[in-house]
């Protein structure tokens, strides 16, 4: 559409005399420059996760830490520990006579804390359905992709002690 | 003739701009998935995807500076 002269336009026009197209074409170059800083923040954050992997790998060996006796749990009970820090709580099962499986007890969906369910040998996390292999910590059905974190165990001294995490 | 010639150039420069703004809104929804991809990662501690994320992100950066700054 051509536009009129400006002598020719309502008074309205001449006390406001805006170019919509020239306003349209700034609008969507100031557009172009808030997804620029979104693209940097992208780039930050990348470097973030590169730092805190970076300080992850120089953390020193986990602690080795009593957990409970050897005869503290029957088959088919668990008890809730914390491994490696106070706020990482831990479920330990004895799924066997000879038999002791231990892992973290936060669903790896949204961190709720899962329960063991015996009679199907799996871990349920009642916040979202989701449902976990006891003996591999797989996940097997509901929103959770990732497994749960294992807790090595070994026994000594007829106490079983925790030393290490495998994701 | 003379009077036409700012509205054709204005209308090429938009034409321009919302090409390199589609280029642009590409990168940073391919930026988006890389640090998804990256933060799995970093979750199921595969730490070699990490920083060859990052610098695939800071070319895409590079990339959406440089049409930005084309545009100037």
């Amino acid at each position: 559409m051509k536009k009129q002269p400006l002598d020719n336009q309502t008074q309205w026009r001449k006390d406001f005399p805006v170019d919509m197209e020239k306003e349209e074409y700034v609008e969507r170059r100031e557009f172009s420059k808030f997804m620029l800083i979104i693209s940097a923040s992208f780039v930050v954050g990348q470097f973030y996760i590169g730092v805190l992997n970076f300080f992850r790998k120089a953390k020193k060996d986990l602690p080795i830490k009593k957990v409970a006796g050897l005869d503290e749990l029957k088959v088919g009970e668990a008890k809730v520990f914390s491994y490696p820090e106070k706020n990482d709580t831990c479920v330990l099962v004895r799924t066997s006579k000879s038999k002791y499986v231990a892992y973290s007890n936060k669903c790896t969906h949204l961190m709720c804390p899962v329960v063991p369910k015996f009679d199907d040998k799996q871990f349920h996390c009642p916040c979202h359905q989701g449902f976990f292999d006891m003996m591999t910590g797989q996940a097997l059905s509901g929103p959770p992709r990732r497994p749960l974190p294992r807790i090595d165990i070994q026994i000594k001294n007829n106490s079983l002690y925790a030393y290490g995490v495998k994701v | 003739m003379s009077e036409q010639k700012p509205e054709q150039s204005i209308e090429s420069r938009k034409s321009t701009l919302a090409g390199i703004l589609l280029i642009v809104l590409c990168i940073v929804v391919l930026q988006l998935w890389l640090l998804m991809a990256t933060m799995n990662a970093y979750l199921l501690e595969e730490s070699s995807v990490i920083w060859p994320a990052f610098f695939a992100s800071l070319l895409s950066f590079s990339l959406a500076a440089g049409l930005y700054k084309y545009i100037r």
